[in-house]
């Protein structure tokens, strides 16, 4: 470890400053969920660098001075916490209460996160992807951030094209020291794992009883993909992280009928599409499965789907920033043809389906049946849309349903569409890519064991009564008022 | 529960949703007898990592971790201010995993300085030396050679072995051809 204790804080600070203030502009206020409120606000703090570290780049300002960043962000993001109408607004459902257990669960598992950052920090960052594409991306925008050196120095590099957000926050940590670092460089990126933990944890707890979302949270803990991720700078863990935001904002949402969850889920959505590809796939598949279950399920009312679009210009803010990006730089996407076959996805997947579909749909099978992996949870998703359809199709889980089974057909459609070799493609990448979605399928289950719990205790009373200790019926699809 | 309405509590009973509850649970539960062994004992091991990282000078660590010394470094970024560098070794599967993997550590090493990185298997073929032993390169091509043999390059041309470090010797190139 090269950074001194200040230089630590710096680094890992500013985006928690950052986050903090945007999680109040977005008018998220900590009591909302204590748990989760960090991980959010890492997310947004990291998601906020990226963007300002991008117009830093572009606007000329050398890596020096990238550190101004932080105060004008802070200062843009004060102003904006500041509106009148972005306000925090009163919670309309309680947070859970005080949980110490939970809490202690919840400290032993940070603890556990740190770990694997430490330890991952005596590997250097310079092999795989994360040393092929990530790190040498974020060197490649302090050495040659304008110029044709850029894609030159990517030519080694399976996927040019990959966003940039992660690459801008070890580029952050290198500008910091004003020294290329093969160690510390990952931090943020590392970190975003550590928020994937706090973020799924709280998604759980206000769904489960402590105990269960306690069991639930251990699974995906003690899941070697997700240590992977708090040791690595791979994107995946971001990629997780932004989808789980999206959608437990976007479910909140709909039970509390404010606002400024459509602005989280949004900013959850465009953290996950300014991390890698995949994101692409999962936005039209949560597109696509929110469509067909509003078809399902008619919403009582538009307003707030209506005013809900205006959110929709972040995620697009940063897809058009990094095409523009790439377009700029001549970056080329391998499932659109620029591969050594020269074919694009859907040729491939056409013509390589009879022979390599059985294969990869056993892989798959073997993943998700696997007594091992924390992807157990897929199972799930696939056997109880047969067993309870009704509650998997409930107006509360249908999109997410269709969401995540669109995202697993699509995951392993790229495999079958693959120009890699296929053992070696599903051998470095399988368990990892479909992790992304293990953390937002845990929540689809927290989702459906809520309502099986909601059953049998309500089955123990009287069914056409609320619990006497229960929260008020929440307002579905209706802005709340501002109080 | 929070969210759970009236219409949604209609369906089956309490007995049968507790019974489906509790296989799904103990279906994700069942991993954690596999995971938690597993867990606790890599701690230790990561304790020593974490202590490696805080303590331990970066470049004692890029050795331990990739075989690269700061002598290698400084070899690579003398011979090679500016011109190309190939990792080679011979055209044997064992071989070539090892040599596509040194070439990314030290290509993603040491960039920006040589920008010009490339990897040879064997000496003839699409991927082999000899594409690279050019008079364009003479005076400027840095062989770094891993074949562990020590014979000199199976190539007709001249080099000069400038030096050596873990596993590797640095040969660069004089003249494209023998005289």
């Amino acid at each position: 470890m090269t950074l001194g204790f200040g230089e630590l804080a710096w680094v890992l600070g500013s985006p928690m400053l950052l986050g903090l203030f945007a999680l109040r502009a977005v008018g998220i206020r900590p009591s909302d969920d204590r748990i989760a409120c960090l991980g959010w606000a890492w997310m947004l703090g990291c998601l906020a660098l990226g963007l300002l570290l991008f117009g830093w780049l572009h606007l000329g300002v050398p890596a020096w001075l990238w550190w101004t960043a932080v105060p004008f962000g802070a200062i843009a993001i004060g102003l904006l916490a500041a509106q009148p109408r972005l306000r925090p607004m009163r919670a309309r459902l309680a947070p859970p209460p005080f949980d110490p257990w939970f809490t202690g669960f919840v400290v032993v598992g940070l603890a556990w996160c740190v770990l694997q950052v430490g330890a991952g920090m005596s590997w250097p960052c310079i092999e795989g992807d994360e040393g092929n594409i990530w790190s040498l991306k974020a060197k490649s925008l302090l050495l040659d951030p304008l110029s044709s050196g850029f894609a030159e120095a990517q030519r080694h590099n399976l996927h040019p094209d990959y966003p940039m957000l992660n690459p801008f926050l070890q580029a952050w940590v290198n500008a910091g020291r004003d020294q290329l670092l093969h160690f510390e460089n990952r931090l943020l990126v590392q970190c975003c794992g550590i928020a994937l933990f706090l973020a799924l944890a709280g998604a759980l707890r206000s769904r489960l009883p402590g105990w269960l979302a306690g069991l639930l949270s251990l699974v995906v803990l003690l899941e070697p993909e997700f240590t992977g991720q708090c040791r690595l700078a791979y994107a995946d863990g971001m990629v997780a992280l932004g989808m789980l935001v999206a959608w437990d904002a976007w479910l909140r949402g709909r039970e509390q009928g404010r606002l400024a969850w459509r602005w989280l889920a949004a900013a959850g959505l465009a953290f996950a599409l300014w991390s890698k590809n995949e994101s692409l796939m999962y936005a039209a598949a949560s597109f696509g499965g929110l469509l067909l279950g509003a078809l399902i399920h008619p919403p009582a009312a538009r307003g707030l789907h209506l005013r809900s679009i205006a959110c929709l210009s972040l995620p697009a803010l940063v897809v058009v920033l990094q095409a523009w990006f790439n377009r700029m730089h001549g970056l080329q996407n391998d499932l659109l043809g620029a591969n050594p076959s020269g074919r694009t996805l859907t040729e491939l997947v056409v013509t390589q389906f009879d022979e390599r579909a059985p294969v990869v749909a056993a892989r798959g099978a073997d993943m998700v049946f696997s007594l091992h992996a924390s992807h157990g949870v897929f199972a799930l998703l696939l056997l109880a849309p047969l067993a309870l359809p009704l509650r998997c199709f409930s107006r509360e889980l249908a999109g997410l349903t269709f969401m995540l089974l669109a995202s697993l057909v699509g995951v392993h459609l790229v495999y079958v569409g693959s120009f890699l070799d296929l053992d070696f493609h599903l051998g470095t990448s399988h368990a990892r890519v479909l992790f992304q979605l293990v953390p937002l399928a845990m929540l689809w289950f927290a989702c459906l064991a809520r309502g099986l719990l909601g059953t049998a205790t309500a089955g123990a009373q009287t069914v056409t009564t609320h619990r006497p200790d229960a929260p008020p019926e929440p307002r579905r699809d209706a802005e709340a008022p501002a109080t | 529960m929070p969210g759970t309405g009236p219409a949604e509590r209609s369906a089956p009973g309490a007995a049968p949703a507790l019974v489906v509850l509790a296989v799904m649970v103990a279906w994700l539960g069942l991993r954690l007898p596999f995971q938690l062994p597993a867990a606790a004992a890599s701690v230790p091991a990561d304790l020593v990592k974490f202590e490696a990282a805080l303590r331990v000078a970066p470049a004692r660590l890029v050795e331990v971790a990739a075989g690269i010394t700061p002598a290698m470094v400084e070899i690579l970024r003398q011979q090679a201010d500016g011109d190309p560098v190939v990792v080679y070794g011979p055209a044997t599967p064992e071989a070539e995993a090892w040599v596509r993997l040194m070439f990314e550590r030290l290509k993603n090493l040491t960039y920006p300085n040589p920008r010009e990185f490339a990897y040879a298997l064997g000496v003839d073929g699409p991927q082999g030396l000899a594409r690279l032993v050019t008079q364009a390169n003479e005076n400027r091509l840095l062989v770094l050679d891993y074949s562990q043999s020590q014979a000199e390059l199976p190539i007709a041309a001249q080099f000069d072995e400038v030096g050596r470090g873990l596993h590797v010797r640095f040969w660069k190139l004089r003249k494209a051809a023998r005289r």
